[in-house]
């Protein structure tokens, strides 16, 4: 399916797009999106309405003195004025509150259906270059739904005001509709061009805007010492100035066709307005036209040709929110079922356990899983692990370790084979129940930029508010001195919050802290990859030794590139290649002399010599 | 994380006014600032426009009660109004180009003098709370804000100028109208400011609650997250914080704008009242025959002119103070001490000429480093990171600093590199303090920091940042990396070392942990001449095979240079000569693998807490 998903982004369906977004807006809030789509569309009346007051006091005025009333019919009219005025207030701010309640139901709205996506999208989406790159066009710009209702109706509202100043027109004279109408002509052909300019600078600029983001992102927060370790800055200055010196160029060249593409309008207003008012007078001679009516050439050009130039932005603006709900509605509409075809035929069955042995808790029969469309990370992999057992998997770096276990974690289905736990099916399995039994420690784990409380019970979410139990598993993953120096303890806010302080933590830190979302909960199954890749000997040790303590009784997967502490294991599993090479214990694998034995030797040779001297 | 609540006074307007001006002649931009005060000047033009208009209509009123003469008369005015119109068309034409041009000048000026400057001040700088800040503003749109602070005070001046002719036709016709308008706009200047500064306080974007949803809004989508979100199941406990965040922000909004809702329409009442008694009154007047119809044109936008340029003249006020803490905030950084550049290698001096400092270095000439007696502790904390630490570290030794985390490992090498000067004691370069000695004691050191860079350019920026200060050929890069071992890796990138890393181009490449490292250390080796090696954990990502490799080499690739490497593998200690233990900042235990194992300190006590595993 892949393949025909950009492709199907490319074409147009523009309408349909409009529709959709549409139709969003109005589920989310149906009562409200009509009451503000019908008053923000009649605000665009008003300016004809004004125009229209004003040329008819004028007119009572003049009746006025020519008649000679008093001041009564007049006081009438400008009541009515002013009621108008305070009305277009009134326009200009109720409207308003309510797309400030919309705009916030849209943000929520567009998030909430995001959300439902990420919880059922296939993992592997991810990992798969063309997928990847669409779900990342759809996440761009938060509040897209809000900004392309907003600018669609500004769009829909100029079309209104452009329509009743004809109609005003109309009215007044003939002659003012006709030469109205080519002048909305071409005010409209230079409101387009004028705003597409703009629209394609900032496309075009795009990757510059990126790349010297980049450079100052680099020298002000992400790397500071480098560039002053390496003396980058004049390589920074060199690279960031001939990109900043395009966009510059660029954007003064926009600039000044836009400014031409002004004069043009401005010249076009002032001659249209001043050769309206000329005609006007001998219009106004042969009595075809009342004071009142003449007044009204003054603004209306002006009008009209300010709604031109705002029309032109709101078009492309509509245009640019469309293609990214585009990708919106293209990625919501994937369908998730059935992403994985069901084998045909028998279906792999658990292998059955034997009196007398221990249940098997994981089980892996011929899996093969590649994450794109390269050499699979995993081969026709076969394995069991026991309830109780400890099991270490080692192997370099990009051998599969990771990959494996995200399998068992049940984050990526296999393309091939089958995988079990506890003899289930892991398709037929309650995610949820499987992992209110394990306490999974990831090697790349998020660092979240919340509470501590938090960080930690994320292993558990119900345990969230659980005091005793937080600071227990902080106590376990060795977190306890970081904590103690935390100013609000577990109720510290890490991350950038943390360093406004004026703290930070260190990756060693974090480490522990992740290593504690592990122990939350007393979970009977361990899985933790690199849980000490980040700690000093002395906490390292405590660290596995920690471990050592915690696996009593429980099912244990560990990870690490401190060869020795496979040592903690009952078996030790060696991939290679996405293979199970070598399998066993500490002691037949040494005895093997393979893989093992060699990532093993080579890493205690740095200590052998100096402990034996010592010993 | 209560940043919101921190008052800010408002930058003195006038001052704000001179830095904006000193930085557009700065700029270069100063032809353009002629252009701008001409076109504020045109400004008072507009005001007249209504004058001519008003006399236009008069006359127009003159032609349908059948006077002589009245349709020359119009056609006389017509052509004066058109004509003053023509002029700003051009006028204003020709100020939009400078105009844009200049803006852009400008941004340009702004940013490049800030990144240059954030290249070069002191490290320090980057920690403390409080410069933090200011550097912050970088990122809140430093150009756009800087921009509009000039355009305010354009836009300001130029409104000033309007009220004032429009004062002055008002009075003209009815003074009475013009006092009627200023006393209404009195209570609508006042609103607007406190409406403004509440809206300040409540400065969404940059509030604990603004910033924590847009993070939340990332968890819950990003790619990045959502291993721990999927797997924990955390995605109903982050949405329903984010919705509560989120409802919470909208009730804070509705609530500003409940309350002012009543307040503005009564400003309106206000405003629109006193138009319409200005209205009646000239009304009256034309109907004595006092004044002509045109006359109620001419009221009628002289009094809408008025009121807008008078709320102009004081939301730009409000502006210029608001913003001008931004230009504030520009001049103190551009104020910040740099770090010292006086002393470069003698080779790279032009002539040989040789300042009083003289204690230029060669790029062969050996250097020893002492510390005496050194203190340190970040700015704006009390806590000291390091204690009176001396040592001295002499030309061709290989030393080992290990230690806990925290320990202080990591702030010893910033400030031998220094990039931190200690509060305390003093730290000598060949025998002249670190200051005097600064760039060119780093062009004789190659660094790997333990967070070192992955720069998103190609494999060959990569490497060559290691030495920008010599031309390097592609083949001594080449050498780098293989040397690090990474020439198979790089081999199999699409374009070889033409390859762009990261994310940030198209058609780039992302390198795995342990990749990237043996990049950073490529880099750390193309500077063959280097005399101090500095590596802080160079194989925290490398697999046990490439790490076992790598310090088979140590010796080789090191030679006779003067090494430092922090690691928390001990086994990797014994290829140091000299090992430094540190605790609780300061030096533990110095001295050789054997001489530390025999002393049976805090270094054995590790040694073995790691050997263990690996005894056979």
């Amino acid at each position: 399916m892949n393949d025909d998903i950009l492709k199907e982004s490319e074409k147009g369906g523009d309408l349909g797009v409009i529709l959709w977004g549409l139709k969003f807006a109005f589920s989310l809030d149906p009562l409200m999106f009509v009451a503000w789509a019908f008053l923000y569309l009649l605000t665009g009346v008003l300016p004809a309405v004004f125009l229209s007051m004003v040329s008819a006091i004028i007119n009572t005025i003049q009746d006025s003195i020519i008649r000679g009333y008093g001041l009564g019919s007049i006081l009438l009219v400008l009541t009515a004025l002013v009621a108008v005025m305070f009305v277009d207030g009134l326009f200009q701010q109720i409207p308003q509150i309510m797309w400030q309640r919309l705009s916030n139901r849209y943000t929520i709205g567009m998030q909430r259906k995001m959300c439902d996506f990420m919880k059922t999208v296939p993992v592997r989406y991810f990992d798969d270059a063309k997928t990847a790159k669409l779900m990342s066009m759809a996440q761009k710009h938060e509040n897209t739904l809000g900004y392309f209702i907003a600018n669609f109706f500004s769009l829909a509202s100029g079309v209104i005001s452009l329509v009743s100043m004809a109609v005003l027109a109309w009215q007044t004279s003939w002659i003012l509709l006709a030469v109205l109408a080519v002048f909305t002509a071409l005010a409209s052909v230079i409101g387009i061009s004028n705003a597409r300019m703009g629209y394609q600078v900032w496309k075009d600029q795009s990757q510059n805007d990126n790349v010297t983001d980049y450079y100052i992102n680099m020298v002000y927060k992400k790397n500071p010492k480098d560039v002053r370790l390496l003396q980058m800055k004049d390589h920074i200055m060199t690279r960031w100035e001939e990109r900043k010196k395009q966009m510059a160029d660029a954007f003064v060249d926009t600039d000044r066709r836009q400014q031409t593409l002004w004069f043009f309008m401005d010249a076009l207003k002032t001659l249209t307005r001043f050769g309206m008012l000329s005609a006007g007078l001998f219009l106004l001679r042969a009595g075809r036209l009342t004071l009142g009516g003449l007044n009204l050439f003054v603004s209306m050009f002006e009008q009209v040709g300010n709604t031109c130039i705002n029309m032109g932005y709101d078009c492309m603006n509509t245009y640019e929110k469309c293609s990214d709900l585009k990708f919106k509605k293209l990625m919501f509409s994937w369908d998730m079922t059935g992403t994985r075809p069901l084998p045909e035929g028998n279906m792999a069955a658990p292998t059955a356990v034997k009196a007398g042995e221990a249940p098997i808790e994981f089980e892996c029969k011929n899996v093969t899983f590649s994450y794109g469309e390269d050499t699979p990370a995993i081969k026709d992999l076969s394995l069991q692990i026991r309830k109780g057992e400890t099991v270490a998997l080692v192997g370099e770096n990009g051998a599969g370790k990771s990959t494996l276990v995200k399998l068992l974690l049940g984050l990526y289905d296999p393309d091939a084979g089958e995988l079990f736990f506890e003899g289930t099916n892991y398709r037929d399995l309650d995610m949820a129940k499987m992992v209110d039994r394990m306490g999974v420690v990831f090697q790349d784990f998020v660092r979240f930029e919340l509470m501590v409380r938090e960080n930690v019970a994320f292993g558990d979410i119900s345990k969230v508010d659980r005091d005793e139990e937080i600071q227990d598993a902080v106590e376990k993953g060795g977190a306890a001195k970081v904590v103690e120096r935390l100013p609000k303890g577990i109720d510290t806010y890490l991350g950038r919050w943390y360093e406004k302080e004026g703290g930070n933590m260190s990756g060693g830190e974090w480490q522990r802290i992740a290593v504690s979302r592990g122990y939350i909960s007393n979970r009977d199954i361990l899985i933790m990859d690199e849980p000490a890749a980040a700690l000093d000997p002395i906490a390292e040790m405590e660290q596995f030794t920690g471990i050592r303590h915690a696996l009593q009784g429980r099912t244990a997967i560990l990870i690490s590139h401190r060869i020795g502490f496979a040592r903690l294991a009952d078996r030790i599993i060696v991939i290679k290649d996405g293979r199970v090479a070598e399998e066993g214990s500490h002691e037949e694998l040494m005895a093997q002399k393979g893989l093992y034995c060699r990532m093993f030797t080579g890493q205690a040779d740095w200590y052998g010599k100096g402990g034996e001297q010592h010993e | 994380m209560n940043d919101q609540k921190e008052k800010r006074k408002r930058a003195p307007v006038f001052a704000t006014v001179r830095r904006a001006f000193v930085i557009m002649a700065r700029s270069g931009q100063t032809k353009a600032l002629l252009f701008t005060v001409l076109w504020v000047l045109l400004g008072s033009v507009t005001s007249f426009a209504a004058v001519f208009q008003a006399q236009f209509l008069n006359s127009a009123a003159g032609i349908m009660e059948g006077r002589e003469g009245m349709l020359s008369a119009a056609l006389l005015w017509l052509a004066v109004w058109g004509g003053v119109e023509a002029v700003l068309t051009v006028a204003s034409f020709f100020y939009g180009r400078v105009n844009g041009r200049m803006w852009e000048m400008v941004g340009f000026y702004l940013d490049k003098t800030v990144l240059q400057k954030l290249c070069t001040i002191r490290m320090k700088y980057f920690d403390h709370r409080d410069t933090h800040k200011k550097i912050g503003f970088v990122r809140d749109g430093l150009r756009w804000q800087m921009t509009s602070v000039i355009q305010s005070v354009t836009s300001t001046v130029r409104c000033a100028i309007q009220f004032v002719t429009a004062l002055f036709i008002v009075v003209h016709t009815n003074w009475i109208i013009a006092l009627l308008v200023f006393a209404t706009a009195v209570p609508a200047i006042l609103l607007q400011r406190r409406r403004t500064e509440e809206s300040y306080e409540m400065n969404q974007w940059n509030s604990f609650e603004g910033q924590m949803q847009r993070y939340l809004a990332l968890i819950l989508i990003k790619r990045k997250y959502i291993k721990e979100m999927r797997f924990y199941q955390l995605y109903d406990y982050m949405e329903d914080k984010y919705d509560r965040s989120v409802k919470n922000m909208y009730r804070q909004q509705m609530a500003l704008t409940k309350k002012y809702f009543g307040y503005s329409l009564a400003v309106n009442v206000l405003l629109y009242g006193a138009i319409a008694v200005s209205l009646a009154m000239i009304s009256g007047d034309i109907l004595k025959g006092a004044a002509q119809i045109g006359a109620f044109i001419l009221v009628y936008n002289s009094v809408r002119n008025m009121q807008s340029a008078l709320t102009g003249v004081f939301s730009g006020l409000n502006d210029i103070g608001d913003r001008g803490r931004y230009l504030e905030d520009y001049e103190t950084l551009m104020g910040y001490e740099d770090e010292p550049d006086g002393n470069i290698l003698a080779e790279n001096r032009s002539g040989g000429e040789i300042d009083g400092r003289n204690g230029a270095l060669s790029r062969q000439e050996d250097v020893e480093i002492a510390f005496e007696h050194v203190s340190f502790s970040y700015p704006g904390t009390d806590r000291e990171v390091l204690k009176d630490i001396s040592l001295t570290i002499r030309p061709g030794e290989k030393i080992a600093i290990v230690g806990e985390n925290g320990s202080g490992k990591s702030t010893f090498v910033s400030l031998l590199t220094g990039l931190y000067e200690p509060t305390e004691g003093r730290i000598l370069v060949n025998g002249r303090d670190i200051k005097e000695m600064l760039p060119c004691l780093r062009e004789k050191m190659s660094c790997t920091m333990q967070d070192f860079l992955c720069y998103m350019a190609t494999v060959e920026d990569n490497v060559r940042i290691g030495d920008l200060q010599k031309p390097h050929t592609k083949d001594d890069v080449a050498k780098a990396l293989e040397k690090a071992g990474v020439d198979k890796d790089v081999a199999r990138l699409p374009r070889g070392t033409d390859t762009y890393l990261g994310n940030l181009y198209e058609g780039s490449v992302d390198l795995s942990g342990g990749q990237w490292q043996k990049l950073a250390m490529a880099r750390n080796l193309l500077k063959e001449d280097a005399r101090i090696m500095l590596m802080d954990e160079p194989t925290a990502a490398l697999d046990p095979m490439a790490e076992s490799r790598l310090y088979e080499e140590f010796s080789r690739l090191t030679g006779d240079r003067t090494v430092l490497l922090i690691s928390h593998r001990l086994g990797a200690t014994r290829l140091a000569d000299r090992v430094l233990v540190f605790d609780d900042g300061r030096i533990a235990e110095d001295g050789s693998h054997e001489a530390l194992l025999e002393k049976g300190g805090l270094y054995r006590q590790m040694y073995e807490a790691q050997a263990q595993w690996y005894v056979l």
